[in-house]
């Protein structure tokens, strides 16, 4: 540039690039779902109008006919289910998993974590039609149990590693000390580490219901009548008007951004252990 | 308070040992420093005789009852550890 420029200036300038930059990013990420909302809410004649880049009239009657005409409430009904059962479930067998990583040092631990994240380059995919014989064999075809059986297969590994690191940012002292003036093992853990964890693990729980709630794949081949909402947009929503689509979308990206709203604050100790 | 007693007292992490057949006698009421440089097992006593620590080898008395194997909660004693333990309650 060649000129000289003040402190001051460089100071502004600078500021000015990470607003730019800032502004990149958000675009990049809501403009889709501005699209989607926009889109789900606007009047069909608006949509369809070629003259018309931004629809200006507005209703509610594509979500409303989505979920009361094409009984898109019983599927989220289902996707509710399904994630609240598979947050029970990963929560019972992944917070134990988890405080025993975060823990005690035992042989083997570093391995059993690497095995635990390793788990997730398995391909779906390949599993689908086998995982669909063994349960149509086991009862547990188009049932909500085994969509959310599949779904803690596919949630555990976060429960076990978030809850790992949310674990080891209490500090141990604080349990020796309950241990030291007259609580035992597990009073320890409820009285004291669970209280201080809870926070992170209120948004580990979110964040396993929000992957429950996304998952359309193997909701979609496990299940024929008793879908959850993202397997039956995928499957019966896809056949109808665009409208009906975007309404699709748009209840599907409401929990992720409320949750992002919530536990943004929260994000940084579930990953930030980990990560080091 | 009472008479502390320990007997061959040994722990070790490992191939490391930390503690090496210490034998110890703090008489009721008496005021006892343990000194020495970092990582020579002052920690590791004492956690041993809090219960935070189970002794590989030797015994911890406290009088005459054998406490080594006591839960800490049900030992009545107190420990200050070297960083803060305050939280909230």
């Amino acid at each position: 540039m060649g000129v000289a420029m003040t402190p001051e200036q460089r100071m502004a300038l600078k500021k000015l690039l990470i607003y730019a930059a800032a502004v990149v990013v958000v675009a990049w990420v809501l403009t889709p779902i501005a699209l989607i909302t926009v889109s789900a809410f606007a009047v069909p004649d608006d949509y369809y109008n070629m003259d018309k880049v931004i629809p200006t009239r507005f209703t509610t009657q594509n979500v409303e006919d989505l979920l009361f005409v094409l009984k898109g409430w019983v599927s989220t009904l289902n996707s509710v289910l399904v994630a609240l059962i598979t947050i029970a479930i990963s929560f019972a067998l992944g917070l134990p998993a988890g405080y025993a990583i975060a823990r005690y040092a035992f042989p083997g631990r570093d391995a059993i974590k690497l095995l635990i994240i390793a788990l997730r380059m398995f391909p779906v995919m390949t599993m689908a039609v086998p995982l669909a014989v063994l349960y149509i064999e086991l009862g547990l075809s188009d049932t909500l149990l085994g969509v959310a059986l599949a779904h803690t297969s596919m949630a555990l590994p976060f429960v076990v590693l978030i809850t790992s690191s949310i674990f080891m940012s209490v500090p141990v002292a604080y349990e020796e000390a309950g241990m030291v003036f007259g609580l035992s093992r597990s009073e320890v853990f409820f009285r004291i580490t669970l209280p201080l964890a809870l926070p992170g693990l209120a948004a580990a729980a979110i964040f396993t219901f929000v992957m429950s709630w996304n998952e359309g794949f193997i909701a979609s081949i496990l299940t024929l009548v008793n879908r959850t909402l993202p397997a039956d947009i995928l499957v019966s929503a896809m056949a109808a008007p665009d409208p009906y689509k975007f309404a699709g979308g748009f209840i599907m990206v409401l929990p992720a951004m409320s949750f992002v709203f919530i536990a943004r604050k929260y994000l940084v100790t579930m990953w930030g252990i980990t990560l080091r | 308070m009472v008479e502390v007693k320990l007997e061959n007292l040994t722990k070790r992490f490992g191939k490391v040992v930390a503690v090496d057949h210490v034998n110890l006698k703090i008489r009721d009421g008496e005021f006892m420093v343990l000194l020495g440089p970092s990582g020579c097992g002052k920690t590791t006593t004492l956690r041993c005789i809090a219960g935070l620590e189970i002794p590989d080898e030797g015994k911890v008395f406290f009088g005459d009852e054998d406490v080594t194997y006591l839960p800490p909660k049900d030992r009545n004693v107190s420990i200050v550890f070297q960083s803060y333990a305050c939280g909230p309650t």
